[in-house]
């Protein structure tokens, strides 16, 4: 793969804080950066199909209206997978939906989401 | 013939071993103490499979059951071969996460879920097959909760594909003897071609009264042989 150009740093915003605190830990919490560059980090949620009985959903469900809190339709688990794809990768979007279709999610009881996370 | 008899054969079967495996012994022990078949070891990153007539692939927790389990063995170097062994018709026996594992690879249709109970579950079950014999043997798992949608399972039941449903000791097949919510009760299945059975519950922990009671194991282990 091309060597990574020179990286332009820039303080990690309110805006971005939180969003990747993966990437920022790396960086000791104080930057975040970004260049065509750079690599690409993914969160990609799986979760099991809505006509899947989700018996751990449906028992934090139960705890919560024991416990008196009102108003909750529904509670849904989902694992969570933090993907970093490295700089220069020609495709990125295209690796990462083959990479959740093919091996993090299993298409017969469960989908996906993919979200871009940085940059 | 019965289960029982010691027969000679000349039969080979290749036992699969991954990092977690952990009944691949007991499954060698259980074909050279009783059927006195040659059992070999096959590691997982083989890219090509020795001269044999069947394989098993034992339970365990291969790759520590992450991602989910059997999902990482199914992309194992191993497992491609086994495909190409299943397709074939060569005979394939996935044991609990041998079955998890048979449907990762897509031999073996459905998905294998997180017990209803979210609990890891270890007792004696009684197992009922097509002909309506009731078997005895232990399951050990915390993900057989067999999982195909119900038009799936419409074709499982239309081809007589469902090899062992849970049941209770008369053979009752219902909600209360169903231990992990399995769909239809299925604690094991059969390939079209009936050369791959995939099943949950382990006998090859039944071969021996000094294992537990039972010697069952020993019947499921016959008819896969003498489906080879």
């Amino acid at each position: 793969m091309q060597a990574s150009s020179k990286k332009r740093l820039r303080p990690a915003t309110a805006e971005t804080e939180g969003q990747s605190t993966f990437r920022q830990g790396r960086l000791k919490g104080k930057y975040t950066h970004e260049t065509e560059s750079d690599p690409v980090e993914y969160e990609v949620l799986v979760q099991l199909k809505s006509e899947v009985l989700d018996p751990e959903g449906r028992a934090i469900q139960e705890v919560l209206k024991l416990q008196g809190v009102t108003g909750v339709t529904a509670v849904t688990v989902a694992k969570r997978y933090l993907v970093t794809l490295e700089a220069g990768c020609k495709n990125p979007d295209a690796t990462i939906q083959d990479v959740a279709a093919r091996y993090l999610a299993n298409p017969v009881a469960q989908v996906f989401q993919v979200k871009q996370l940085f940059p | 013939m019965s289960p029982l008899k010691v027969v000679a054969s000349s039969l080979r079967v290749g036992v699969l071993q991954f990092p977690g495996s952990n009944c691949d012994a007991d499954c060698v022990d259980a074909l050279r103490r009783h059927f006195q078949i040659e059992a070999v070891l096959v590691w997982h990153q083989e890219t090509k499979l020795p001269k044999l007539d069947a394989v098993i692939i034992p339970g365990g927790f291969s790759f520590g059951d992450y991602l989910r389990s059997g999902a990482l063995a199914a992309h194992a170097p191993v497992m491609q071969e086994v495909k190409k062994f299943a397709e074939k018709g060569g005979a394939v026996l996935g044991i609990c996460n041998g079955f998890q594992i048979l449907v990762e690879s897509k031999i073996l249709p459905g998905m294998l879920l997180h017990n209803l109970s979210q609990t890891f579950i270890c007792k004696t079950v009684h197992l009922k097959d097509p002909a309506g014999n009731i078997l005895t043997m232990p399951m050990a798992h915390g993900e057989g909760r067999f999982y195909v949608d119900k038009k799936a399972l419409e074709v499982l039941n239309e081809e007589g594909l469902i090899a062992y449903q849970y049941c209770d000791l008369k053979g009752d097949v219902n909600e209360a003897s169903n231990p992990n919510g399995a769909a239809a009760n299925i604690a094991g299945l059969y390939s079209r071609n009936k050369k791959v059975l995939g099943m949950m519950p382990h006998p090859e922990r039944a071969t021996d009264v000094a294992m537990g009671g039972s010697k069952d194991g020993l019947v499921v282990l016959r008819n896969f042989i003498d489906r080879i």
